[in-house]
């Protein structure tokens, strides 16, 4: 039982904490925020494991892992707006080729990350080539280019792709 | 073939509408079907493994812990009965009058790592697969015996206080 709640309580705050830092934690990987994802698992790890290294103490805290997740994507499916809080909401970076400074700012975003997203997924050049950029609730960045509706015939609407 | 594919996509969840004469996709609505019925009968027993470990199925918690009570009333033991293999866990004595020694013997003597007690006290050997526990100077009340598991199974460990009743306790230690 102490195993269960020890796990589902950094379960809640290691997602607090990441909900906190905001939609690029876990999409921008330099090689400093991988560094902090080595030692934040190694601090949960010893946490959460306490003294009891057996297999079965394991098995409990996956599953109960596993059980969160299932849990929270049913809350998520049946109440939208509890998904928003969880996850948070995509966010228009970019309109018609104009930046949108103050989203931007927020999510500590510059232009060469868009750029960057645009070239990568769809080939662009320039930012008056992008019709929207959206800073997608799971971290990565959507493109729609200004001739969207051409390119739909022969390719989705839309790529996204980690800043 | 393809306007039948299309009535049949319309009411499949699997193949939406529209969605599927495009698509190359190797797509099995009856395989997929018994994929999420798969799922959902895992997830039920996800939750059953919970639930039970929460309670104390596979580990400490409520359905694991025992007391046990000598029939003299000099000893009583309270423990838990599920255990995991490497995990420190401990056996609380309590005794109603003044003791000196505590004699502990079964399979728990040879698997159990016992920790010790504190300056003056000592485990002494005295038999094959028996121990005594020797205290400084008689103790009453409730006494803490540290413990870690070394080896799985099923594993019973025997307390005697000097010429008293047996109190047994059986362990299931799981890997």
């Amino acid at each position: 039982m102490e195993a269960i709640l020890r796990i589902a309580a950094v379960y809640f705050f290691l997602m607090l904490l990441l909900r906190v830092s905001g939609h690029r934690t876990l999409t921008d990987l330099s090689t400093f925020d991988f560094v902090l994802l080595l030692v934040i698992s190694e601090l949960v790890q010893q946490a959460v494991v306490s003294r009891d290294p057996s297999l079965t103490n394991a098995a409990v805290l996956c599953a109960t892992l596993v059980g969160l997740d299932i849990a929270l994507g049913h809350v998520k499916q049946r109440w939208p707006r509890a998904a928003r809080w969880v996850e948070g909401m995509p966010i228009l970076l970019v309109e018609h080729g104009r930046p949108l400074a103050a989203a931007m700012r927020r999510e500590r975003i510059d232009e060469s990350d868009i750029l960057a997203a645009a070239r990568i997924s769809r080939g662009l050049e320039r930012m008056d080539q992008i019709r929207y950029a959206v800073l997608e609730s799971t971290g990565g960045i959507s493109i729609v280019p200004e001739d969207a509706s051409s390119s739909a015939r022969h390719a989705p609407s839309a790529s996204t792709t980690a800043p | 073939v393809a306007a039948r594919r299309a009535d049949s996509g319309a009411t499949d969840p699997v193949r939406p509408a529209g969605l599927h004469l495009s698509l190359e996709h190797a797509g099995d609505p009856a395989f997929q079907r018994r994929d999420w019925r798969a799922q959902r009968a895992g997830r039920g027993l996800l939750a059953a493994f919970l639930a039970a470990s929460a309670l104390g199925v596979t580990g400490p918690g409520p359905l694991s812990r025992v007391r046990l009570d000598s029939p003299d009333g000099v000893l009583s033991i309270r423990t838990e009965r599920i255990l995991h293999r490497d995990a420190p866990a401990e056996w609380r004595l309590a005794a109603s009058r003044p003791i000196r020694s505590i004699r502990v013997a079964g399979d728990a003597v040879r698997s159990f790592e016992l920790g010790p007690l504190g300056p003056g006290s000592a485990w002494r050997s005295v038999a094959s697969g028996e121990l005594v526990l020797e205290l400084s100077e008689p103790r009453e009340g409730e006494l803490a015996i540290p413990l870690t598991p070394r080896a799985a199974g099923r594993t019973e460990a025997r307390f005697r206080v000097e010429d008293g009743p047996i109190l047994s306790v059986t362990h299931l230690v799981l890997p």
